[in-house]
């Protein structure tokens, strides 16, 4: 019991220490959406409706949005289970690869190159085209949680990026209270919202 | 990675300092559970003599020790980094930043730079110097569980390298997240899970190191 005290109090010093980075500017602002394609958000998908307002959300309030896609073609000398259910699902569907409809990119938004990493950030050039941006906080969702948004939060905080995660926003199956955020997100991300929470942070998007 | 078909395996140690795994260790309060409930201690000096018995190139992948203004050129800290900015986690000059005794690096072993948030690979040479001598596969082992360990591991997996994780040589900041992690998170992003037998069996029978 008294390790999980301590990593109880832990998480909460941590909140209250990074308190202060929640300065969510449109310029330094931007949302990463990684894998939201259609292989991976059918249409009956419960993460779609949450994704969408937060685009939405985001337009309002001028943010950078940012789509970053897994490559179901590339070949790799060793795959790893992770890369076997990235490909399984968006092959599993006609066009599985492509960006959700719902979630389509517009002319300004930024759409990186297919990648065959779990991380976004591999191999992609994408923290140069964030940094020509002066992007530094970074919102993070997708739906394939535990393989490749897990990879990039751990990736974005190591470049220096301020990583905002809404677990509405992440695979379907977690809350704020689920053990994974608990255990893990939040010792590599630095804040944690609701979406209402991260929405009333951010004052000129209100309305 | 190398372009034959070549398998050349290679031990990570990652973080086995005095601050995780004594019982002085700043950190031992929420670690000890976990590291005595899988036996860390005897698994890592089991797998370390086993892979010295048979020559297995061992490399050690050290977390960033702590000293007077370390981090204060970041803007935005990494929630580790704010823990051992303010704890002095892993000091330089000072019994927590030291190896464990007996699991200490053995002179032609390699030693990457210091990692200074979380992933072995990340800004340091330990891919460099892997790399130099035709590392294909890894076996990943040390602390912590589900941040430096798994970390290292999926850095490994995009970097093209073959990972095998070993659930009982490594260990977490309390039993709970450690079990769920191995259960959970290894079978998804590395190539093979293990059990400390079954490295040391594999490295016995060369089966964890030769062929494919």
């Amino acid at each position: 019991m008294i390790p999980e005290a301590i990593n109880t109090l832990t998480r909460w010093w941590l909140h209250r220490r990074f308190r202060s980075y929640r300065n969510y500017s449109a310029k330094s602002t931007g949302v990463l959406l990684v894998d939201v394609q259609k292989g991976l958000i059918p249409d009956s998908s419960r993460l779609l409706s949450p994704l969408a307002e937060l685009v939405a959300f985001a337009r309002r309030a001028e943010f950078s949005i940012v789509f970053s896609r897994f490559d179901a073609k590339a070949q790799r000398r060793f795959d790893a289970p992770a890369h076997h259910l990235l490909n399984d699902a968006l092959r599993s569907v006609d066009e599985g690869g492509s960006i959700a409809e719902r979630l389509a990119p517009r002319p300004e938004d930024l759409v990186a190159s297919e990648r065959p990493a779990l991380s976004a950030f591999h191999g992609t050039g994408l923290h140069e085209r964030l940094q020509e941006r002066g992007l530094e906080h970074l919102i993070i969702a997708g739906p394939a949680v535990r393989i490749t948004v897990d990879s990039t939060i751990r990736d974005a905080v190591q470049l220096g990026y301020h990583v905002t995660l809404i677990p509405e926003t992440l695979c379907e199956d977690i809350d704020e209270d689920s053990e994974y955020i608990k255990d893990t997100l939040s010792r590599y991300a630095q804040s944690v919202l609701s979406f209402e929470k991260f929405q009333s942070l951010t004052g000129k998007a209100h309305g | 990675m190398q372009t034959g078909t070549e398998k050349r395996t290679a031990l990570v140690v990652v973080d086995p300092f005095n601050d995780f795994l004594s019982r002085r260790g700043k950190m031992w309060s929420s670690v000890g559970a976990s590291v005595k409930e899988v036996g860390l201690l005897e698994n890592l000096k089991n797998i370390l003599n086993a892979a010295r018995a048979v020559g297995l190139q061992v490399a050690y992948a050290p977390h960033h020790r702590w000293r007077p203004g370390s981090f204060s050129d970041k803007k935005y800290l990494h929630p580790s980094q704010a823990l051992s900015a303010s704890f002095k986690a892993f000091p330089l000059s000072g019994f927590g930043g030291q190896y464990f005794k007996g699991l200490e690096p053995r002179e032609g072993e390699i030693i990457s730079s210091e990692h200074a948030c979380s992933s072995g690979f990340a800004e340091t040479d330990l891919h460099d110097q892997l790399q130099r001598i035709g590392i294909s596969h890894l076996i990943i082992v040390g602390l912590i569980t589900n941040s430096c360990i798994e970390a290292t591991a999926r850095s490994a997996v995009d970097l093209g390298y073959h990972v095998s994780l070993v659930t009982d040589a490594v260990a977490a900041f309390s039993p709970g997240e450690h079990a769920r992690t191995v259960t959970q998170i290894y079978p998804l992003i590395a190539h093979r899970v293990l059990s400390t037998h079954q490295v040391i069996d594999g490295l016995r029978t060369t089966e964890l190191t030769h062929d494919s």
